[in-house]
C-alpha cells in the first residue's frame, strides 16, 4: 500500500514520469503557458525565461509548455531539451547550448533530417565540435596566435589572443561556425513545414548570473539571428542585482513564486494533493497543515507527503496521522535549518520581525536561493517549516 | 548540528526498500565503512530488496558522474565523499539532472562534508528535501543507555512487549525483518533467527 502511494509523493519524480501517471495539476500554470506560447510563435526569435526558485515548477512547466506548443499543431517543432544532460556546465564554453540543440535534433529523429545526407554530414560535424577534435596548425599560419608547449614537427596548437574587447562581444567563430551548420537543420525542417521551437530546461542550474551571461552572451545571440524562438529555465537570482542585466537581454521574463497560503492557493495545493489521490492515506483535515508547512514550494509539499507516510510506515500504522504530519513538517525545518550560521539566523529573525530584505546582500540572496526566505508579492518570509524548527517568535 | 532522525542500519535498510527516496546520511559517531557493511546485510535479509552498489568516487565530479552510470540500475550509494571541496559539491548539483529520479541514491556524508554539502549544493537538497538522518551504531556497539533506547522504540513502533514479540516469532506470526533482528539480538534470543 504504501510503496504505491510514495511513488505518486517522490520530490524527485521527473515530470516526464509524474505527466505520464497524470499527476501534474495543469491548471498550475495554463495561462502563463498560453502568453508563452504565443510569444514564441508570434515573434520567430523572441527570448523568453522563466525564473522561478528551486523546486517551483519550472520543469514541469517547461514540459506542458512542449506538450501545448506539439497539440496546438500550428506547423511548429518544438525541441525541450534539458542542457545540463547534454552538457557539463561547469566546463562548456559558449556554443553549447547550440551543439546540444544539433544533438537534440539529432536524436528526434524526424525523417526529413534522418534521410538526408546533408543533415547527417551538418550532425557529424556538430559531434566533433561538440566531443573535440584535433587540430594541427602550421608554424608562422596566424601570427595573433601564442604556440602552446606541444609541437610536433613545427606543428601546433594554437590559441588565439584578443588585442581588444570590443564594447559588444561578437559572437565568437567557434559559436559562428556551429550556427552556420544548424541553419542548414532548420532550413530542412522549414521546407517540410517545421517551424523550429527550443525549450531549454536546467539552465537554472546556473545560479551565478555571470554564468548564464556566457550563455546569452554567445549562444542566444546566435539563436536570435536564426530566428529561433527560445524558453529557458533561469535562476531566482536573475530577478536581482547583476541578474539584471542579464534579463535586460530577453523579451520578456515569467516568474513562477510560491503558491501564496491564503484561501485561493490552499485551494490549488489541494487540488494538486488531490489529483496524486492523497486522500487514500490521509484524512482531509490534515491538507491545510501540510499545504502551510510546504510554504507553496511545490517540491516540498510532495515531499512532507513522502516524509508523513514513511514516519506512518515505521510506526506500523495504516493511516497518516497527525503526528506524522508534524514530525514531516519539523524534519523538514530541521533540513533548512541544518548548516545555518548565526549570522542568518540573525538576518531570518530581522526580516521575520519587519526588518527588510537586501537584494544586493550575498547572504540575503542565498538565504533566498536556498528557500530559507520565500518570496510573497513585494515581501520576503521564513520558509514555514523552518521557523517551526527555529520556533522564531515576532 | 541540529537534532536529526537517526537510524540503525536495519532502519534504513528498511526505508530504501519500502520507496525510491535521495537520502542524506550523516555519519559522525559511526564509522562509514562498518555503517555501510552492516546496512548490506540488512538489505540482504529484506526478500527482493536491492543490494547495496558502493559507487566510490573518483577525484573528480566529471569521474563520480561515469561511476554512477555504470551502477546498478536501482540503487546506487556515493561515500568517501569526504574530501569533497565546496567546488566539487557545486559542480554536482549542477549535474542534478544526472540522478535519475527512479533510482535510488544515498549520499554518505560525515560533519564537515555534511556542513559544505548544505551550503554549496542546493538542487540537490530539493530533491532530499527532509531526508538528512543521521547513521546509528549498529546494536553490537551500542551503550546500556543507546540499547534501552532502542527497545523502547522498538516496542512503540510494533506495539508490542517483549514476550509478545518473542512469543510472535516462535509462532512464525511475524516476518523476520531487520528491525525485528535487531529486536531479538538485543533480547539476546539470537536463537530464534534462522
Amino acid at each position: 500500500m504504501y510503496r504505491a502511494f510514495l511513488r505518486r509523493f517522490n520530490p524527485a519524480q521527473t515530470p516526464d514520469a509524474a505527466m505520464s501517471s497524470e499527476l501534474v495539476e495543469d491548471a498550475l500554470s495554463t495561462e502563463r503557458i498560453r502568453n508563452l506560447m504565443a510569444a514564441m510563435l508570434l515573434r520567430p526569435g523572441s527570448q523568453h525565461l522563466l525564473v522561478g526558485g528551486i523546486g517551483s515548477g519550472k520543469s514541469t512547466e517547461l514540459r506542458l509548455l512542449t506538450q501545448t506548443i506539439l497539440h496546438a499543431k500550428v506547423g511548429e517543432f518544438p525541441l525541450y531539451l534539458d542542457v545540463s544532460q547534454h552538457a557539463d556546465l561547469n566546463r562548456s564554453q559558449p556554443g553549447a547550448i547550440l551543439l546540444a540543440i544539433g544533438r537534440a535534433l539529432r536524436l528526434s529523429g524526424d525523417v526529413a533530417l534522418v534521410s538526408s545526407d546533408e543533415a547527417q554530414e551538418s550532425f557529424s560535424k556538430i559531434e566533433a565540435l561538440a566531443s573535440g577534435y584535433w587540430d594541427w596548425v602550421p608554424p608562422n599560419s596566424y601570427d595573433d596566435r601564442e604556440p602552446s608547449e606541444e609541437e610536433i614537427m613545427g606543428f601546433s596548437h594554437v590559441h588565439r589572443k584578443g588585442l581588444i574587447t570590443p564594447p559588444v562581444n561578437p559572437i565568437l567563430a567557434s559559436v559562428e561556425s556551429i550556427s552556420v551548420l544548424l541553419a542548414k537543420l532548420i532550413q530542412m525542417l522549414s521546407t517540410q513545414g517545421k517551424e523550429l521551437v527550443v525549450v531549454l530546461d536546467g539552465m537554472d542550474r546556473l545560479l551565478d548570473p555571470l554564468a548564464y551571461w556566457d550563455f546569452v552572451d554567445q549562444d542566444f545571440a546566435a539563436l536570435r539571428k536564426l530566428k529561433i524562438s527560445i524558453v529557458s529555465a533561469a535562476p531566482l537570482s536573475l530577478l536581482y542585482s547583476k541578474g539584471r542585466i542579464v534579463l535586460d537581454h530577453f523579451d520578456s521574463f515569467h516568474h513562477i513564486p510560491p503558491i501564496g497560503l491564503d484561501k485561493s492557493g490552499l485551494e490549488l495545493l489541494k487540488r494538486l494533493l488531490t489529483k496524486r489521490e492523497i486522500g487514500e492515506l490521509v484524512h482531509p483535515s490534515l491538507l491545510d497543515q501540510i499545504c502551510i508547512g510546504s510554504g507553496g514550494v511545490l517540491r516540498d509539499l510532495i515531499s512532507i507527503v513522502q516524509d508523513a507516510a514513511q514516519n506512518a510506515y515505521i510506526d506500523s500504522c495504516d493511516w497518516i496521522d497527525q503526528i506524522h504530519v508534524d514530525r514531516a513538517v519539523l524534519q523538514l525545518g530541521n533540513a533548512y535549518k541544518l548548516g545555518l550560521s548565526g549570522q542568518e539566523r540573525v538576518r531570518l529573525q530581522h526580516i521575520h520581525r519587519g526588518g527588510a530584505f537586501s537584494p544586493a546582500s550575498k547572504q540575503d540572496l542565498e538565504l533566498l536561493l536556498h528557500r530559507r526566505l520565500l518570496e510573497r508579492g513585494e515581501s520576503y518570509s521564513i520558509h514555514p517549516a523552518l521557523l517551526e524548527a527555529l520556533k522564531v517568535k515576532k | 548540528m541540529t537534532s536529526l532522525e537517526s537510524f540503525s542500519p536495519s532502519d534504513l535498510a528498511s526505508i530504501l526498500d519500502e520507496d525510491p527516496p535521495f537520502i542524506a546520511l550523516l555519519v559522525h559517531d559511526v564509522a562509514e565503512e562498518t555503517f555501510l557493511k552492516d546496512l548490506s546485510y540488512a538489505l540482504d535479509l529484506i526478500p527482493n530488496s536491492t543490494s547495496l552498489i558502493l559507487t566510490k568516487p573518483s577525484e573528480s565530479v566529471r569521474g563520480l558522474i561515469a561511476e554512477m552510470a555504470k551502477s546498478a540500475p536501482q540503487f546506487y550509494c556515493i561515500a568517501n565523499l569526504n574530501e569533497f571541496t565546496s567546488t566539487q559539491f557545486e559542480e554536482l548539483d549542477k549535474a542534478r539532472s544526472q540522478f535519475v529520479a527512479e533510482r535510488i541514491a544515498l549520499l554518505v556524508l560525515n560533519e564537515v562534508a555534511m556542513h559544505r554539502f548544505l551550503s554549496s549544493a542546493p538542487n540537490l537538497l530539493s530533491f532530499i528535501g527532509a531526508k538528512i538522518y543521521s547513521a546509528l551504531p549498529d546494536i553490537w556497539t551500542l551503550t546500556t543507555e543507546q540499547k534501552s533506547n532502542r527497545l523502547s522504540n522498538l516496542r512503540s513502533s510494533f506495539g508490542m512487549s517483549d514476550e509478545e514479540l518473542v512469543g510472535s516469532v516462535e509462532e512464525s506470526k511475524i516476518d523476520l525483518s531487520p528491525s525485528v533482528v535487531d529486536w531479538l539480538i538485543l533480547l539476546d534470543r539470537g536463537d530464534l533467527i534462522p
